[in-house]
């Protein structure tokens, strides 16, 4: 019988050898073509000339017609505004505009939401550009830096592409702290040199059911109560104090706080209404003194008069604490958007 | 009868083949990184480079406004801000030399400048507190090993009304 002599390759080894090496091939193709693309990347998106670019259309919206594009853009139901064209609808200076794109070589400009995943979520059924769609969907969004409400998408001429972050701040969440134990007067938290001179009364309340009486005596200029706990300061911070007034006596009258107590005042001001509310603020640094934890004194300046003062509704923040340095609000913006509250509350800014 | 032990024609010429494609493609590979990484080396320079110059002079223009600006020789401009005081722009074709102020920087190597061009325009009926009017400086760097231009385009706009740039 003829034995079988054939020692070359069998169907199997050479399937199995032809897979091995196609596998290595793809491995190796797919491998180069991602360190190629991360380069064409690198040299395509966010380069030196289209970042600044954007910087100078950012600059120029700005200038020109911003809150109208911003308020176009809050109406605008597909989630992005196209400034290409420069439209009149928009842009004050359309003309003007024009310039400047073809000056800087770009060729779309695109206006959103500083959050990318509001215009991605939509983005293959708006008109962009595939390219600029890729790149709208590269940009990442850092949360933790968002300040600024909007964003520009900008494609150049030359087919590089670069965003810059604009407009006014969004609203970040602020913790407030009120240093009194019990703004409120709701029977704690303040004592009277003499007690005949002062106590909780339900005469009138602006918060709570309690309010501080204080009673002018006819032998005396002023009249003054503590705090029954002290509060430490912090020379370098920028403290706000409030509250609220009544007198039902005609004529006028002067509050003051002190903190520690020597002047400067912490607080002060000309009770002026009568028969109703009236709130006294004031922004205050401490810098002339020294850090120390001292009670707060309020007084009535009844000048010698024995007509009574009720107070309620005390504030006292630390702004520069609360809000960091350098980035306290002003009084005015304290006056509107800090209401009473004991102990924390949330504000936005 | 001869018993037959080595490789046959036909397994040979497909061994080979195989090998052969295996060889070309990794040498296509080869070549390629071997080119993206000498591009993209130099590119990486110039971008580098570039950045550094722009910088530079769009840092200056963001602080200073400019209230004139004249030519001090061949390539070389100088600039007079609203607090009176001067910086000069300037290349250096030969050494190759870029400076802006007291900042001097020296091309990659092999590249080399192009065109020097300081321009402004102003465009007409403009409402009087906006932006109407543009200086353009641009500065083309070039080199031999990539596409393109790595050179300096700075953008500067302001007001013909509140600002006089002659």
């Amino acid at each position: 019988m003829k034995k079988n002599q054939n020692k070359g390759f069998m169907l199997a080894e050479t399937l199995i050898a032809a897979t091995f090496i196609l596998g290595t091939l793809v491995f190796l193709y797919i491998q180069f073509r991602n360190v190629n693309q991360g380069y064409q990347t690198l040299f395509t998106y966010n380069t030196v000339d289209a970042l600044y670019a954007a910087e100078n259309m950012k600059k120029f919206y700005l200038q020109d017609n911003f809150d109208e594009i911003a308020a176009s853009f809050r109406s605008n139901m597909n989630r992005y505004l196209d400034l290409s064209e420069c439209p009149a609808s928009y842009i004050g200076e359309s003309e003007y505009c024009q310039k400047l794109m073809d000056i800087l070589g770009i060729k779309t400009v695109i206006f959103a939401d500083v959050d990318t995943n509001y215009l991605v979520d939509v983005l293959d059924t708006t008109d962009i550009s595939p390219s600029l769609q890729k790149f709208i969907r590269y940009v990442k969004n850092d949360e933790e830096g968002v300040l600024l409400k909007y964003r520009i998408f900008i494609e150049m001429d030359d087919g590089t592409f670069a965003t810059a972050k604009l407009g006014e701040a969004k609203p970040q969440p602020y913790f407030v702290h009120n240093l009194f134990q019990d703004g409120d007067f709701e029977q704690s938290g303040w004592s009277p040199i003499y007690i005949e001179e002062a106590g909780y009364s339900t005469d009138y309340a602006l918060h709570g059911n309690y309010s501080m009486k204080v009673n002018g005596v006819a032998s005396k200029v002023e009249v003054v109560f503590y705090t029954t706990h002290t509060i430490s300061l912090v020379p370098t911070h920028l403290y706000y104090a409030r509250i609220g007034v009544y007198k039902t006596n005609p004529a006028n009258t002067a509050i003051d706080m002190y903190w520690p107590e020597a002047e400067p005042s912490l607080l002060n001001g000309v009770v002026n209404k009568t028969n109703e509310w009236q709130m006294i603020s004031m922004l205050s640094n401490r810098s002339t003194f020294n850090a120390v934890s001292s009670a707060l004194r309020l007084d009535y300046n009844n000048e010698y008069q024995a007509t009574p003062i009720y107070f309620d509704g005390a504030l006292l923040i630390d702004l520069t604490a609360d809000f960091g340095a350098g980035k306290e609000p002003s009084k005015e913006w304290c006056d509107e958007n800090i209401p009473f509250f004991n102990g924390e509350y949330q504000v936005e800014r | 009868m001869k018993k037959k032990n080595g490789f046959t024609v036909v397994e040979l010429v497909v061994s080979f083949s195989l090998v052969m494609v295996i060889v070309l493609f990794l040498f296509q590979i080869i070549i390629s990184l071997r080119e993206m990484y000498v591009n993209n080396g130099v590119k990486s320079s110039l971008l580098n480079k570039q950045a550094l110059m722009m910088q530079q002079i769009y840092d200056d223009f963001r602080y200073h406004a400019i209230t004139s600006f004249t030519n001090c020789g061949d390539d070389c401009v100088t600039f007079t801000f609203q607090n009176n005081t001067t910086t000069t722009l300037k290349i250096d074709r030969d050494q190759k030399l870029f400076e802006y102020g007291d900042y001097v920087t020296k091309l990659v190597d092999g590249s080399q400048f192009g065109d020097f061009i300081v321009s402004t325009e102003t465009i007409p009926d403009v409402s009087s507190s906006k932006y109407d009017s543009i200086l353009k400086i641009v500065i083309s760097i070039t080199n031999p090993l990539v596409e393109g231009d790595y050179g300096v385009t700075v953008v500067y706009q302001y007001n013909s009304n509140a600002t006089t740039i002659s």
